[in-house]
C-alpha cells in the first residue's frame, strides 16, 4: 500500500473502522513510513481535543419550553400529532352522540365483518378419517350425495366423491368430506351457508 | 366508554413518553446543536425544531433506532435545509468532483486554500474551545455533521451514514477531509498564538 492509499484509510483506520486486510496493510506501513505516522497522530490528536470539548448546558427551563411548543402545536394543528389525537379531535367534534349507540354500532360493524370472513373463508377441520366425521355429524341431517358448493380454494386440491349432510331448511350446514389425493389423508371441511 | 377520553389517554401516553425523551437526550442534542451553529440561540432554536419535528412524525420512530440517532438525523436535515435556505451562504459540494476528465483515483476535488501565511486572517488570543469551535464552522456542513456526529457523540461509520442518508464512503470521505481541514486550522490557531506570544503580531 502507497502512501497516497494510507492517506485516504488513515481517518477510518483511527476510528476502527477499516475492514480486516486493509487494516493490517496500513499498520504495516504505518511502522515504515514517518511521513504518514505523523498524520496518523494528528488525526488521533484532532479527534481527542474535538471529542474533549466541553459540552455546554440548554437553560434550566428547556424541556418545559420544548413541552409546552408540543402542546401549543397540538391545539394549532391536530393533523400533525399522529392518528390517536386525530381521532380525539374527531370525537369531540360529536359530543352530544350517544355512546351506547357507538358501541353497538362499533359491535355491529364487527359482527358483519366476522360473518362475512367466514363465508369467504371456510374452516378446515382435520379429522382422521371420514367415518369419524360422519359420526361428528348432527343426527337430524340427511345425507345426500351431491357436489358442494363451497368457496374454499382447498376444494381445488381434493377430488372424487364429496359428501354433503344438509339440514332439511335452509340456512344450514352443509358438510363435505372427501379424500385428498396428494397426501392421502382426508379432510373434512365445514362451510356455512346455504345446502344446494 | 368514552373514546374521546379513550384517544385522549393515547396522546398522552405518548406525549408522556416523548417526554421522557426529550428529558434524556435534551443535553446532548443540544450539545450536537451548539456544535452545528456555534451559539446558544441558533442551538435552542434548532434543538427545539427537532424535537417538534420528532414529536410530529413520531408514530413513525423504529424502536429499532436509538432515538437519539433517530433525532440527529432530523437535526442534521433540519441544519442543513436551513442552511441552504438562507441566500448568503451558497452551498458548494466537496464531494463531488470537478469536471476535469479525471476518473476513479485521478478524480480532482475542491480543496480548501490553506490560509496560514496570511498573517490579515490572525486574530488576538482566544481559547482553545473557542478555536476549535470556529474551526469547525468554517467546515462545509456535511462535513461539520460527519465530525461533530463521530468525534463528539461517537457514531459509528454505519449509524452516521444511516443517519446522514448516504453511503460508508462517503462517511468515510467526509470525515477524512473534514479532519484534515480542522487540523489546518487548529494549527493556523496555535501558530498565531505563538507568534501572538512572541509579540510578533500587533
Amino acid at each position: 500500500m502507497n502512501c497516497r492509499k494510507v492517506s485516504h484509510s488513515i481517518s477510518a483506520y483511527a476510528d476502527g473502522e477499516l475492514p480486516g486486510m486493509e487494516h493490517r496493510a496500513v499498520h504495516e506501513h504505518l511502522k515504515m513510513c514517518e511521513s504518514c505516522r505523523d498524520d496518523y497522530e494528528g488525526i488521533l490528536e484532532t479527534k481527542r481535543l474535538f471529542g474533549a470539548m466541553p459540552m455546554p448546558s440548554p437553560r434550566s427551563e428547556f424541556v418545559q419550553i420544548v413541552m409546552q411548543r408540543i402542546r401549543e402545536e397540538e391545539v394549532i394543528s391536530p393533523r400533525h400529532v399522529g392518528f390517536w389525537r386525530m381521532l380525539e379531535e374527531r370525537f369531540r367534534l360529536h359530543p352530544t352522540m350517544p355512546q351506547g349507540a357507538i358501541v353497538a354500532a362499533s359491535l355491529a360493524v364487527f359482527g358483519v365483518l366476522l360473518m362475512g370472513q367466514k363465508l369467504n373463508r371456510p374452516e378446515l377441520t382435520l379429522l382422521s378419517s371420514a367415518d369419524e366425521a360422519l359420526e361428528a355429524a348432527p343426527a337430524t341431517m340427511v345425507f345426500s350425495e351431491q357436489s358442494a358448493t363451497s368457496f374454499s380454494p382447498m376444494r381445488m386440491l381434493l377430488s372424487q366423491k364429496q359428501y354433503t349432510l344438509s339440514a332439511p331448511h335452509p340456512p344450514a350446514f352443509h358438510w363435505e368430506t372427501s379424500r385428498n389425493n396428494l397426501s392421502g389423508s382426508f379432510l373434512q371441511q365445514v362451510s356455512l351457508g346455504r345446502a344446494n | 366508554m368514552d373514546f374521546a377520553k379513550l384517544f385522549g389517554v393515547a396522546a398522552k401516553q405518548s406525549r408522556r413518553e416523548f417526554d421522557t425523551l426529550v428529558n434524556r437526550c435534551h443535553r446532548q442534542a443540544y450539545n450536537v446543536a451548539y456544535r452545528l451553529t456555534g451559539n446558544h440561540a441558533d442551538a435552542e432554536d434548532l434543538t427545539q425544531e427537532s424535537f417538534l419535528r420528532a414529536y410530529r412524525f413520531f408514530d413513525r420512530y423504529n424502536r429499532d433506532m436509538p432515538f437519539e440517532n433517530w433525532l440527529y438525523r432530523i437535526m442534521s436535515r433540519v441544519f442543513i435545509d436551513e442552511l441552504r435556505k438562507k441566500p448568503k451562504h451558497k452551498s458548494i459540494s466537496l464531494d463531488a468532483p470537478l469536471s476535469l476528465g479525471g476518473s476513479g483515483e485521478n478524480e480532482v476535488t475542491l480543496e480548501i486554500p490553506d490560509f496560514t501565511s496570511d498573517p490579515a486572517l490572525m486574530i488576538l488570543s482566544e481559547t482553545l474551545e473557542e478555536t476549535l469551535q470556529k474551526a469547525l464552522l468554517s467546515l462545509p456542513d456535511e462535513f461539520r455533521v460527519s465530525v461533530i456526529l463521530a468525534d463528539i457523540e461517537g457514531l459509528s461509520y454505519e449509524e452516521i451514514a444511516e443517519t446522514m442518508n448516504c453511503s460508508l464512503g462517503t462517511v468515510r470521505s467526509r470525515l477524512h477531509r473534514g479532519r484534515k481541514l480542522l487540523r489546518q486550522r487548529v494549527q493556523i490557531a496555535q501558530t498565531k498564538e505563538k507568534l501572538n506570544g512572541e509579540g510578533l503580531l500587533r
